[in-house]
């Protein structure tokens, strides 16, 4: 990355720098402030370099080509109206993202109806071989979500920051929690809960969480699965009443809702990533790849 | 080309512009001076605000890269904005058909 602001020597394009430091005072508290003037002297270097291309010469150059792109103050405060971005950075985790946030869908669905199977509601015992069926579909479901919450993380920033760390840490620990202590809600729960939540929080003034992801992920579901949490210590406390409608009630609807909102809330990011998700290049892209210098 | 009258049609134009592929801002504004046959001729930076503001709403994604030393943004269409050039395109088409009928139209009672 070039120095800040600019790393262009005066006997390069003087001009041009004298037009970004006075571009720059305006944006420098911007976090996106070096990208903006990248562009902007990507932009006047192509033009006058045309232009010298053409005969002109540098001198007039930069002055025809700044004359064109407009008063520096001007042009500071229009690009200034609008709100910095998180450039999306183009992982495979982003590219493939919607499809990830389909499949976990599918697998929370696919856990919820498990879950009741699971336990034998008579006597409120794991039963094996449902109990494995239903960890492995949450396990895999928090995998598949996971990698729809980090892309969502570096989508928004730009980048795979401290917090995306923190959020990949709740998420690998959430998963272990599952797989090994799946009977222990709180934990897998809990983790899955602090991941979303604080992702979510991040999103919501982004295009891809703005809406209804960020009100069912970011707020319904984290409230509801707290509030069924808190049940459950009434439902299984110490001396839970094996059998009792109240525990029926708690495995067979509680819980369920539980797996069946967050895979609502997966379908809708996946809508909307899916929505705003490039277009594959088209073929005759191929051979000059996505910058056209011409 | 009154500029003003044309600030208010970027959006469509920038969207149908980068239809046919990704370019970068210097390219978008090329293509349009070239495609409106040098009518199109706007204050060059007025369109970065522009093109950042469809990023920022999701019409558009941008990728970083490095051409000749220098580090170069170039956008591309996402699936929504190809959506709203289809609905900015058919939301134009009838403005326009309404005005040239208007501006056809003989008075009444027309003469043969």
């Amino acid at each position: 990355m070039a120095e800040y602001p600019l790393n262009l020597t005066n006997a390069e394009y003087p001009l041009i720098r004298r037009y970004l430091l006075a571009v720059d005072p305006v944006i420098r508290h911007r976090t996106d402030a070096q990208d903006l003037l990248d562009e902007l002297a990507d932009h006047l270097i192509e033009a006058v370099e045309r232009l010298r291309a053409s005969g002109v010469d540098s001198d007039s150059a930069e002055r025809r080509s700044l004359s064109r792109f407009g008063d520096p103050d001007l042009i500071a405060s229009l690009i200034n109206s609008v709100p910095a971005k998180g450039h999306a950075m183009h992982t495979i985790f982003s590219r493939e993202a919607s499809f990830f946030a389909f499949v976990a869908a599918v697998l929370w669905t696919a856990a919820a109806v498990s879950l009741p199977f699971a336990q034998d509601n008579l006597i409120a015992s794991w039963t094996q071989g449902a109990y494995v069926t239903a960890i492995v579909l949450i396990s895999a479901a928090i995998a598949a979500s996971g990698i729809v919450l980090l892309s969502l993380n570096v989508q928004v920033t730009g980048a795979f920051d401290a917090v995306a760390g923190i959020v990949a840490t709740l998420l690998v620990l959430a998963l272990l929690a599952a797989f090994l202590f799946g009977w222990f809600l709180f934990g897998w729960l809990g983790l899955l809960i602090a991941a979303t939540a604080v992702t979510m929080s991040r999103a919501r003034a982004s295009a891809v969480g703005v809406g209804a992801p960020t009100v069912l992920l970011g707020y319904v579901w984290p409230t509801f699965t707290l509030l069924v949490l808190v049940a459950a210590i009434f439902v299984t406390g110490p001396t839970p009443l094996l059998g009792s409608p109240a525990i029926v009630v708690f495995d067979v609807v509680a819980l369920p809702l539980v797996l069946l909102g967050y895979a609502a809330g997966n379908v809708l990011l996946g809508q909307r990533m899916r929505a705003l998700t490039p277009h594959a290049p088209a073929p005759d892209d191929a051979g000059r790849g996505p910058f056209i210098t011409a | 080309m009154n500029r003003e009258a044309l600030k208010g049609h970027l959006d469509l134009l920038i969207l149908s512009v980068l239809a046919d592929g990704p370019l970068h801002g210097y390219a978008v504004i090329d293509e349009l001076r070239t495609r409106s046959g040098e009518v199109f001729d706007l204050a060059e930076g007025t369109v970065y605000p522009v093109l950042h503001r469809l990023e920022v709403a999701g019409h558009l994604s941008s990728e970083w890269g490095e051409v000749g030393g220098r580090r170069r943004r170039s956008y591309r269409l996402t699936r929504a904005g190809s959506a709203r050039l289809e609905q900015q395109r058919a939301s134009w088409q009838l403005f326009s058909a309404s005005v040239n009928t208007v501006l056809r139209r003989k008075p009444w009672p027309s003469t043969p």
